[in-house]
This record gives C-alpha cells, sequence and structure tokens, in this order.
C-alpha cells in the first residue's frame, strides 16, 4: 500500500541499559510468595498449566490481559507460539534485555505454552532497526529462531509475519512467559516487572526487574538522580505517561520503563506550516493536521471524514513535527470524541480500559504501598465480558496483506 | 522535585520549523551566489533590501494584530529571498519594494500570518508587481554583465528567451549556456545546474516532497512535446519550456511552499499535473511572458478542494485495507 507509512526509524538510545545485567530489585515479602498447590485438582497437563498461570496472577505486559486466560483462548487453537520482544520506542529495553539473560526461562515458558495450545512451532520476536547495541542480538536463543522485525516505529504495524500468513498464532510478552517458567517449575507467584530506568538524570541506567507496587520514587533512588528532572515518564519515551507525583505511583504490571529526563524546554510557538509530515508518517493512514486543525477551532462536526477514532495512538505524528504542536493529544482528543465521550470531561479509567490499553496505563495514585498487594493490580472483569474482549486473541496482530 | 506533566511523546525530531526554512533559505542563498557571479553586487543588495522589507511588513503586521512576533519564524526571509530571484537584476528597488509589501500585507498578513496563508506570498507578490510594472519585470540585462548598484534600468538591453518562445520563435542558446544560466532571464532563475541541485538539496533533507516538482515537469514536458511554440519541433521545445522564464524556480520554491499546496500524495500528484497544465495554458494564451505565478495563484485557491476528495480517497482505501468499507468494525459515534 504506498499511501500508508512504513513509520519512522527512530535513534533507540537503548545503551548503556540494555548491556548491563538485569538487577533485581525487590521486596523480600512478596518475592517469597509462593502458590498454593492444594488448590489445584485438574485432569491434563494443559490445564495444570493454565491454573498455575491463574493462580500466579501473571499479566501479559504486552497487553495488560490476564494469561491465563489468553491460554485457555489458545488452548489447541494457536499453530505457533510467540514471545514478544519487540522494544521499539526508544530508551526501553525491557523486553529484549531480560530475554538475553534470562533465555532459559523464556525458553521454558515457550515450551509450556507449545504445550498448551499442543503445537510446536514456536518463535522469538525482536526488533531489527536497534543500531546502537553493544550486544549482538543471536540469530537462535536456546535453539528457538528469533525473527527480527523491520522497519520503523510502531514496529507493530510493520508487515514482518507475511510469511507466518493466517496462521493462528499466540504472543505472549518475554516477562510473562519468564514468570510462567517460574510460576510451573519453582511455584512462585508473579511478584515483579521487568522494566528499564533511563534518561539523562538517572546515574545508572538499567534494567531492573522490581518488585509490584513500589514507588516510582524508590525505583529512581535504586538507579540514582544526577540532576533533578522537569519529566518524569511511565512507560516507553513514545507512549508513556508522564507522572507528577512520583510518591504515590505505584509500578504496575504493564510499566515497561521508568525515564527521568531534564531538559531546557525553550517556549517556541511556531503554528502549523501544513508541511503534511504527519501525515507521510501516520500509520494507520490517518491525516493528524487536520484533526488537529478542527479540534483547535472546536469544529467537531468535520471529523467523521478523518476516521480519528482509527487513531492507534503511537505518537509519530507528534514526534515528527516540526512545529513541535500537541498533535497527538488533539488526535486523542478527536478519537475520545468519536468513540462518544465528551470532549473535555477527564475520562475514567475503567479497569478494562487501564488493562487494554498499554498505553494509558496509569497508576492510582495516593495508594499507600502497604494496602496495595502485589497481586491486586490485576483487572478485576467478569469472565463473560473478558472473553468477548478476548475474542480476536488469536488475531492480535495486524496480518499482513 | 518539580515535575511538569507533559502529553506522549516524550522525544521530538530534532528538525523545526525554523530548520525546514533554513533550509529553502540555504538553497537559495546558491542561487544569490550565482547572480552575484553573473552580476555583481547588486543582487544581493537587492536581496538585503527585499529581506528587510519583508520583515519590516511581517513585524509591523504583528504588532497590528497584536501577536507576539516569533524570530525564529524565517517564513518572511523565505518569501523576501524569493521575490528578487524572480525579477531581472536590474530591476529598480521600488519594484522589490512593492512586490514585498503586499507579498505580506495584502497576501500573508490578513489570513492569519504564516501557515494560514491561502496564497503563495511570493507569488502573489510577483504577479502584483508583473500587474504594476509590466515592461520592467520583463526586461533583462544580457548576462555576465556587472551592474551598478544604481540605476541599473538604462543596461536593459536583452530579450529573454522566454519572450523568443513567446513571439513564436526560436532561442538560439546552445545547451551548455542554457544550463549554465548564461542568457537573460530573471536573476535566479536561469542557473538550471544550480536549480537541479538545490531540488536534490531539498528533495533529500525532506523539506520538498519529490511528487510534486516530477509530476509539474512531467506534465510541462509533456505539454511542450505535444504543443510546441517554437518551430524546433518536440524535444527542443522541451528543453526550452523548462529553462526559461520562471519554471523550474517556480517549481521548487513555489510549489515547494507547504502551506500553500495539498498535503497528501495523491493529490500533490494531481495538483502538480494541474498547475502544469495551467502553466501552459497561461504560456500560450496568457499576455504575458510568464504566467506560472498567476497559474499558481489560481491554483492555491484550490488546494482546500485537492485536499478533501484526496482525503476521501484516503478514507475508502484505509477502510478497504481493514476490510472495513461496511463500515461494521469502525466504531460510529453514539
Amino acid at each position: 500500500m504506498p499511501m500508508f507509512s512504513k513509520g519512522i526509524v527512530l535513534s533507540q538510545h537503548k545503551e548503556p541499559a540494555f548491556s548491563k545485567p538485569v538487577l533485581r530489585f525487590v521486596h523480600p515479602q512478596t518475592d517469597s510468595l509462593k502458590l498454593d498447590l492444594k488448590q489445584i485438582a485438574v485432569q491434563t497437563e494443559q490445564d495444570a498449566i493454565i491454573e498455575l498461570a491463574r493462580l500466579a496472577r501473571i499479566v501479559d505486559e504486552r497487553d495488560g490481559k490476564l494469561l491465563y486466560r489468553k491460554l485457555r483462548k489458545s488452548q489447541g487453537k494457536a499453530k505457533i507460539i510467540i514471545a514478544d520482544a519487540v522494544d521499539d520506542e526508544p530508551y526501553v529495553s525491557s523486553r529484549i534485555g531480560p530475554l538475553l539473560q534470562m533465555g532459559e526461562e523464556v525458553a521454558d515458558g515457550l515450551e509450556l505454552c507449545c504445550t498448551v495450545a499442543g503445537c510446536q512451532e514456536k518463535r522469538i520476536m525482536v526488533y531489527k532497526m536497534i543500531t546502537d547495541l553493544e550486544t549482538r542480538i543471536p540469530h537462535s536463543i536456546q535453539k528457538i529462531k528469533v525473527m527480527r522485525v523491520r522497519g520503523g516505529y510502531p514496529a507493530y504495524q510493520q508487515k514482518r509475519l507475511s510469511h507466518l500468513g493466517d496462521m493462528p498464532r499466540l504472543v505472549v510478552g518475554v516477562g510473562a512467559l519468564i514468570h510462567l517458567a517460574r510460576a510451573v517449575y519453582q511455584q512462585k507467584q508473579q511478584s515483579t516487572v521487568f522494566l528499564t530506568v533511563a534518561g539523562n538524570c538517572v546515574a545508572c541506567p538499567m534494567n531492573l526487574e522490581v518488585s509490584l507496587g513500589m514507588t516510582v520514587m524508590q525505583v529512581l533512588e535504586r538507579c540514582g538522580l544526577t540532576q533533578q528532572p522537569t519529566r518524569v515518564v511511565c512507560g516507553g519515551s513514545m507512549t508513556g505517561v508522564s507522572i507528577l507525583d512520583t510518591e504515590n505511583t505505584l509500578i504496575t504490571h504493564t510499566t515497561r520503563a521508568i525515564l527521568a529526563v531534564r531538559e531546557n524546554q525553550r517556549d517556541a510557538h511556531y503554528t502549523c506550516i501544513g508541511c503534511g509530515r504527519c501525515e507521510q508518517v501516520c500509520p494507520s493512514g490517518l491525516n493528524p493536521m487536520y484533526i488537529h486543525r478542527l479540534v483547535q477551532t472546536n469544529y467537531y462536526a468535520g471529523l467523521p471524514l478523518f476516521d480519528p477514532q482509527l487513531c492507534i495512538g503511537c505518537g509519530t505524528c507528534s514526534y515528527i513535527c516540526p512545529s513541535k504542536l500537541e498533535v497527538a493529544t488533539s488526535v486523542a482528543t478527536a478519537k475520545a470524541y468519536a468513540l462518544g465521550k465528551v470532549p473535555g470531561e477527564e475520562e475514567e479509567d475503567t479497569p478494562e480500559a487501564g488493562a487494554s490499553s498499554p498505553s494509558s496505563t496509569r497508576p492510582e495514585p495516593n495508594a499507600p504501598l502497604e494496602e496495595s498487594p502485589p497481586t491486586g493490580e490485576a483487572p478485576s472483569v467478569p469472565e463473560e465480558e473478558a472473553d468477548a474482549q478476548d475474542d480476536d486473541l488469536l488475531k492480535d496482530l495486524p496480518n499482513a496483506e | 522535585m518539580q515535575l511538569k506533566q507533559y502529553p506522549a511523546p516524550h522525544i521530538r525530531m530534532s528538525q523545526t520549523t525554523r530548520g525546514v526554512m533554513a533550509d529553502a533559505i540555504a538553497a537559495l542563498s546558491f542561487l544569490y551566489a550565482m547572480a552575484f557571479y553573473y552580476h555583481g553586487p547588486r543582487p544581493l543588495v537587492l536581496g538585503l533590501f527585499s529581506v528587510s522589507v519583508c520583515l519590516l511588513c511581517d513585524i509591523l503586521c504583528s504588532v497590528i494584530s497584536k501577536k507576539r512576533y516569533n524570530l525564529r519564524d524565517f517564513s518572511a526571509v523565505v518569501t523576501g529571498m524569493i521575490l528578487p530571484l524572480m525579477m531581472p537584476a536590474s530591476v529598480e528597488y521600488h519594484i522589490v519594494a512593492v512586490a514585498g509589501i503586499f507579498a505580506i500585507v495584502v497576501a500573508k498578513a490578513p489570513f492569519g500570518g504564516v501557515g494560514h496563508n491561502v496564497f503563495n506570498p511570493a507569488a502573489a507578490g510577483f504577479s502584483f508587481a508583473a500587474i504594476c510594472f509590466g515592461d520592467a519585470l520583463f526586461t533583462y540585462p544580457s548576462a555576465d554583465l556587472k551592474l551598478p548598484l544604481w540605476k541599473a534600468a538604462e543596461f536593459t538591453l536583452a530579450t529573454s528567451p522566454a519572450f523568443i518562445l513567446r513571439l513564436g520563435g526560436t532561442p538560439g542558446y546552445d545547451v551548455m549556456s542554457m544550463l549554465l544560466g548564461k542568457y537573460p532571464g530573471p536573476m535566479g532563475a536561469t542557473n538550471i545546474l544550480v536549480l537541479i541541485a538545490c531540488l536534490i538539496y531539498l528533495v533529500s533533507r525532506g523539506t520538498v516532497r519529490w511528487s510534486m516538482p516530477v509530476s509539474f515537469f512531467a506534465t510541462v514536458a509533456v505539454l511542450a512535446f505535444a504543443f510546441p511554440r517554437s518551430a524546433a519541433g518536440g524535444l527542443a521545445s522541451v528543453g526550452f519550456e523548462l529553462a526559461t522564464g520562471l519554471l523550474l524556480f517556480g517549481g521548487i520554491f513555489l510549489l515547494g511552499d507547504p502551506v500553500t499546496t495539498p498535503k497528501r500524495e495523491l493529490s500533490k500528484v494531481a495538483f502538480g499535473i494541474t498547475s502544469g497544465v495551467m502553466v501552459m495554458l497561461f504560456r500560450h494564451f496568457g499576455n504575458m511572458e510568464e504566467g506560472i505565478t498567476f497559474a499558481l495563484l489560481l491554483m492555491n485557491a484550490a488546494v482546500w478542494g485537492f485536499d478533501m476528495v484526496g482525503e476521501r480517497i484516503a478514507r475508502w482505501m484505509r477502510r478497504k485495507k481493514l476490510g472495513t468499507l461496511e463500515g461494521e468494525k469502525i466504531p460510529k459515534k453514539a
């Protein structure tokens, strides 16, 4: 399709966090939580694995869904299991880092998923366009083939699975696979999450394994701050949420990175010169420039022509804008309006909404540390609703043409 | 810790609007260097004068409309640099001033300033000057003639190839002098090789998309081949039409203006083709030697239409790509 973009190639800045060993920074009480195996009363091996995943309350960090639901959905259906280590956002290496250093556990987790799905094929998916690495990504990890996703950011929009065709697949994040292996072989609950700490204020950027429910400040202090940051970001550099209260913001299952940045923001009040770059890079083929203009002038009636509801929230339009306008914010407003929400009204994060989109993972502020058990973040969605949500699970990723 | 809340994304591309404008300025300064080589210091003085007139008008307009003037916004400088390059090197200063004032005060500021103007300011300014002063803009000094700073209009002797074409004749210049710009013409638009280098530079920097100049020049070439104005035949006509007058310069710097051109690739191609047709119509039936600025002004008024049609096609294509042309998957507004 010539009119849809191939994405933009970002300089990745993964070093020095990527090449350092993944350290553990865990709460001793939650780290020693073990599963109660007496609860398990199932017949088959597949059901046992699913039950263990349920008891361990493993959440897939790539989409915030409970792993046991994904496994149950793909039981006997998926023909290929893919471990997702596509860290396409700059600074973030919280999947590819653990993958290289805990390859055995990832392989074990993949094997367990294969057992559940009843298939043999498995792959590891990494992002190709990382040029600044000091460590080489091998072609196979624990004899599992590593697929490389080419093309620019956002990598999930690239035609990378074309040779797999319409094959039903199960895509699981590397962190969830590691936790699955630990749950089955060590009877451990998921009490930690892998995340990258980086940014120009962080003294020692690294990948950490952090207990769930720790505060952002604790993690930042663990890595050290060289200067006072002006912006602390929970999540990736392209889609993360900038937070204000580091003392009361907690680490959740879908926190992929914490970035502490100081920048000399100059107030450059440029106006849109209509260069059309946002339109050229938009992976959904939208025209963010006109959407931005309509939102700025409050002319919401003109929006249906521009399909703002197809926005995937990747943020490339704002990134590329030479006038430094907040295009992505306008498109998000337009999307909310097109989906039936009143503009200007504060969105309330329902558990589903918070869990289904990794970009909008906003931890609850003002929740004291003691009152938040490490497993309390799991979305409490009724089973039927969740099943309805997961209907498109096997077609999770856009199929290539 | 003093934190501020910012919307995502938290990293930005380093290039700014200023960089986009600076690219255009860099390309234009090469043309000034060539004009300096052929005509001495007068083109540089003209350029400085024009830039200061445009900047002054721009600042004045933003003061009147009570806006804060952004000194990093170089768009007025670009307009000011383009204007004299479209005129002969011997042009009088007051003509440049009138063109610059019209460009900023009439064509740009009333529409809301940079980014909001419907018509290309440089094209509007040149067109206005062409209507007001006519012959003074289309009588050129011969190439290689060093001009004095004052009273240079007395040196205007030679007729340009564009004028010869207009009369139906065949310009007697060989290929090499045409490429190097050794023939009478607008002071920035004769150096074909430098212009092509500028185009390559701007395209490689991403400031100008390749689709529009290419479709524009291709259309002009096809029309020139099909309907030659001179007796020299098709291929020679293609060369003359592309090389004479403001065609190459306008195709790069006037069509390359992002504000007054469509946004989508498809619309850009359609716009380039239609502009090519319009320009050739002006050349065949217009009463002036150069009609590209008039053609572009007419086309500028139609940009919104091009954009909307392109947007409709894009919507059809993306819905077809998603398999949701019927709209069952695309959530409707409640």
